[in-house]
């Protein structure tokens, strides 16, 4: 188990590392001058050499990769330009908002996800399963930020009953600040739960097949003990797997719906740093999202180990 | 669950023969080609054309979906915005489709040190979402209908080596390849004449679902203003244009988002229908 | 004599065809079942062997259609709904299964498998249901079970997950126990100790046992009675040992001699030509007499009837009247 965890975790940093290298190339060496990118086409040669010696780019590049991770390891991310700012606390205050709102998504999509799903199984090619299938597939179709758009315009818009956008912050206090992550939470989440409700239907369909909830039964289990407790749990791997493959499109449907709801989170700085050019913004938040997904995969592939006890004992 | 003794015993389930999703996905499909083609030769009006005067009439009032508001027939930019991101949706998914293709059957016919190695970059690639990574191009290459169908490709390539290399690792372990090998056929011509033919179907099913998503992120892209430039009008664009109206033209909200969809939907049931008659193994995945 | 704890009468199961129309399978099956009897149903795969148990505890595909009567304790199974089933399952019929691979939840303790058909039933608590789930284990010999109950099934070996499915099935001390080929799936040197635990605890719980085998050999250890089965039909029943010694029809007998003998001078072992045939192509007449080597003509007239030629024995073929009085 702990050599398991080792290699893992090895290899998720490794991975981490060829993801740092990726970006570093792509961001400094595909495009010739950043300091020129980033000040467009009007700056002086002076401050151009200026802004190219607080970027570090008069050293070589191998320098500057290992002054940028070893900068990533002691949270030192360098310096805003827009902003004048640290880009760590920059993005510590964003998080405030995309991580609240990328699990209040995700809690959402499975409340909606798994009994739909279940009970689409459990009630296979009945009217349930139909109308869930047909839902699911809908919420798959319809893009979140459009979701959210529509949500707006009748929440906020037509019944004034929620902020059609903005961020109160924390401080404002609890209550405000959940409000105003209601509605793209809801546009981001249903997605995701349709993505998962089928994956739930066919997984929990599979084990429903299997001799083991015959026994079950025969033991004088009604149907929804044995539902539950034997087929949704022995279900719960490919779940899993799929709420950790689909979180790249969580955090790319929340770089949207920020924007839609004009949130301070991660996303819209990410967007802001864009319009602005603001590559060290950029790339830095570019590491925390791809960093975020890695890590998010990991996690998933470790909780393997405590969703069937057959892995824990061949990973000893 | 073990058979009960049924020796001839039917499947107990099976699909009836007509399919509906392969149907009602291909007419959608077909329908938004179609009007993606006739509006490179005809629209109602020029999907640019502005009128000021004209601007934020409701539908019916003017045109079909009504004006946008610099007065531009909305009927008319759906219809352009169809050529535009079905055209960015299939270069991408095409582009991405054929790298990963060439990446999946390579690391299955090489294995060792290179599947290793591309199934690992596989992973660090995935990692971006790819809303993030065109914004990252974006930045550097500035905006357009390249850096997006580029972004959407890139995101698709570990996608689609992954899924390749899985299936052609299964035509290597059967005995006629094995055959083949031992008759003395290279790797590469094996891989040609073998391995792709097999894995053919489940690289079509995966690029019409792989379309619907490449949708949903060109939409996406151009609704951050990622897509194609403007004044070239783009369902996404259109979306993000409608925020401005949306009390006093909510209209304008709904025809771009519904377009979208119905590009999603289309697709997707597609993929499902052509899964189901295709690549029976994996039925009811998703 | 009492009640009968068993009493199937003319029980019928066709299969719904996805094509529309039905197959059936089971045919005008009785079977009749005193308290603490032990009867075996034998008969190749394709029989319907394990329909007809499935029948009895309710647990049949949805594709299947069932008529006739299945009374037990005076009630009439195919009359109660699922609810109603649910209170027999476990509790008053136990039903062992054929793959101890599959029959057990990978992600459950073995314990707690045993333990929650007590807390269903019985109203214990899980920790009462636990204690007892060890006392269980040790009733069917796993050595150390308090620590086996917290064992995972892929952590055990086939012989004893077979013995945690039959600690499962008599957990409730049911009247009747059903056992679907229990040792088919388990090594020779493990089948005779499995069967000897179930034999076991039988006699001292004094539960029925309904054995459902293609094994002779395993029927004859373990039944009192017989009830042979061929293509859905009875073909033959009665005291194990005089079905075996004295079998009246020539689907028995073929059976018989498809046993292998350990003596030296017996030749090559005989087989029943042909297979069982398909239920969709099953011949005319006595569904045995494509294979049969008595056959003659007016087998293929039409199905013969349930006839019973001597006290206690049952048998459905024309000719068994010159087999009794020969």
């Amino acid at each position: 188990m702990t050599a398991l965890l080792l290699r893992r975790s090895a290899s998720l940093f490794l991975t981490l590392l060829a993801v740092s290298g990726l970006i570093f190339l792509v961001m400094q060496v595909l495009p010739g001058d950043p300091a020129a990118i980033m000040l467009g086409t009007s700056a002086s040669a002076d401050t151009l050499a200026a802004l190219r010696q607080e970027l570090g780019l008069d050293q070589p590049m191998l320098v500057r990769y290992l002054q940028w991770i070893g900068g990533l390891a002691s949270g030192d991310l360098g310096t805003s330009i827009t902003y004048g700012v640290p880009v760590a606390g920059l993005i510590g205050e964003r998080l405030a908002v995309t991580l609240p709102l990328a699990f209040i998504a995700i809690l959402l999509s499975v409340a909606i996800a798994l009994p739909l799903g279940v009970l689409s199984a459990a009630k296979r090619n009945g009217p349930v399963d139909y109308i869930a299938g047909f839902v699911s597939q809908l919420f798959i179709a319809v893009p979140g930020f459009w979701v959210g758009l529509l949500l707006a315009l009748v929440f906020a818009v037509k019944l004034g009953v929620m902020p059609s956008g903005g961020f109160p912050g924390w401080q404002a206090g609890f209550g405000p600040a959940l409000q105003a992550l209601v509605l793209p939470a809801i546009a981001l989440a249903l997605q995701q739960a349709g993505v998962l409700t089928r994956v739930t239907r066919s997984a929990v369909a599979e084990v429903l097949g299997e001799d083991f909830v015959r026994t079950a039964r025969a033991k004088g289990l009604p149907k929804r003990v044995t539902l539950w407790r034997h087929a949704v749990r022995n279900a719960l791997v490919p779940v899993v797997t799929i709420l950790g493959l689909q979180f790249t499109f969580l955090i790319a449907g929340a770089v949207l719906i920020e924007n839609v709801f004009n949130l301070p989170g991660l996303g819209r700085l990410a967007y802001q740093a864009l319009t602005q050019r603001d590559l060290v913004v950029m790339q830095d938040v570019v590491m925390f999202f791809a960093g975020l997904v890695i890590l998010v995969n990991f996690l998933v592939d470790m909780s393997y180990l405590i969703l069937d006890p057959r892995l824990r004992e061949a990973s000893r | 669950m073990s058979a009960p003794d049924l020796p001839h015993a039917p499947a107990a389930r099976q699909r009836p023969p007509l399919r509906p999703n392969l149907v009602i996905g291909g007419a959608i499909v077909l329908f938004l080609f179609s009007v993606a083609l006739l509006s490179l030769v005809w629209t109602p009006l020029p999907p640019t054309k502005m009128q000021i005067v004209m601007k934020l009439k409701a539908p019916l009032e003017k045109g079909l979906f009504g004006t946008d508001h610099l007065g531009r027939d909305i009927a008319s930019m759906l219809m352009a915005g169809a050529w535009n991101s079905l055209s960015i949706a299939v270069s991408a998914v095409l582009l991405g489709a054929a790298a990963g293709t060439a990446l999946g059957v390579t690391a299955a016919a090489r294995r060792g040190l290179f599947e290793a190695i591309s199934m690992r970059a596989n992973d660090v690639i995935f990692a971006f979402p790819p809303v993030l990574s065109a914004m990252m191009l974006g930045a550097l290459l500035g905006t357009g209908r390249g850096t997006a169908i580029i972004a959407i490709a890139v995101f698709m390539v570990p996608v689609f080596a992954r899924i390749t290399a899985g299936a052609a690792a299964q035509v290597w372990a059967r005995d006629y390849v094995l055959a083949a090998m031992s008759a003395g056929k290279g790797r590469a011509l094996i891989t040609v004449e073998h391995v792709l033919p097999n894995i053919a179907n489940q690289i079509i099913v995966q690029v019409a679902i792989q379309l619907g998503l490449a949708i949903l992120t060109e939409a996406g892209l151009s609704f951050l203003g990622l897509g194609m430039a403007p004044p070239a009008p783009t369902w996404g664009r259109m979306l993000a244009d409608s925020q401005t109206y949306l009390g006093t033209a909510p209209w304008l909200a709904l025809m771009p988002g519904l377009a979208i969809a119905l590009t999603v939907f289309g697709f997707n049931m597609l993929g499902d229908g052509l899964r189901d008659l295709l690549d029976p193994r994996e039925k009811g995945r998703s | 004599m009492s009640a009968p704890l068993l009493d199937i009468q003319g029980l019928n199961i066709a299969m719904r065809l996805a094509r529309g129309g039905r197959l059936p399978i089971v045919n005008d099956l009785s079977l009749t079942l005193q308290a603490g009897d032990t009867v075996g149903i034998v008969g190749e795969s394709g029989s319907g062997k394990s329909l007809l148990s499935l029948a009895v505890m309710g647990l049949l595909p949805p594709a299947a259609v069932v008529s006739g009567r299945i009374l037990f304790e005076g009630r009439d199974l195919l009359s109660l709904d699922d609810d109603g089933m649910s209170e027999i399952r476990g509790r008053r019929i136990g039903m062992i299964f054929q793959e101890p691979m599959t029959a057990l939840n990978p992600a459950m303790t073995v314990g707690d498998q045993i333990a929650e058909g007590l807390v269903r039933h019985e109203k214990l608590s899980w920790n009462a249901a636990r204690d007892r789930a060890v006392e269980l284990l040790d009733r069917v010999r796993i050595p150390d079970p308090k620590a086996r109950a917290s064992a995972y099934p892929h952590q055990m070996s086939g012989g004893q997950r077979q013995r945690v499915g039959i600690a499962i099935a008599v957990a409730m001390r049911p009247a009747l126990m059903i056992a679907d080929e229990p040792t088919t799936a388990l090594d020779v040197t493990v089948q005779a100790e499995v069967l000897e635990i179930l034999d076991d605890l039988c006699q001292r719980e004094s539960m029925a046992l309904m054995l459902i085998s293609h094994d002779l050999g395993v029927i004859a250890r373990m039944c009192a009675r017989t009830l042979v089965l061929y293509a859905g039909r009875r073909m033959e029943e009665g005291a194990t040992r005089a079905v075996l010694t004295g079998p009246l029809n020539p689907y028995t007998k073929g059976l018989l001699r498809a046993v292998p003998r350990r003596r030296a001078d017996d030749g090559p072992l005989e087989t029943i030509p042909g297979s069982v045939p398909g239920f969709a192509r099953l011949p005319a007449g006595c569904v045995f007499s494509d294979r049969c080597l008595d056959v003659v003509a007016a087998c293929q007239a039409g199905e013969p009837a349930w006839t019973s030629p001597l006290p206690g024995r049952g048998v459905r073929c024309i000719r068994a009247g010159e087999e009794v009085s020969a």
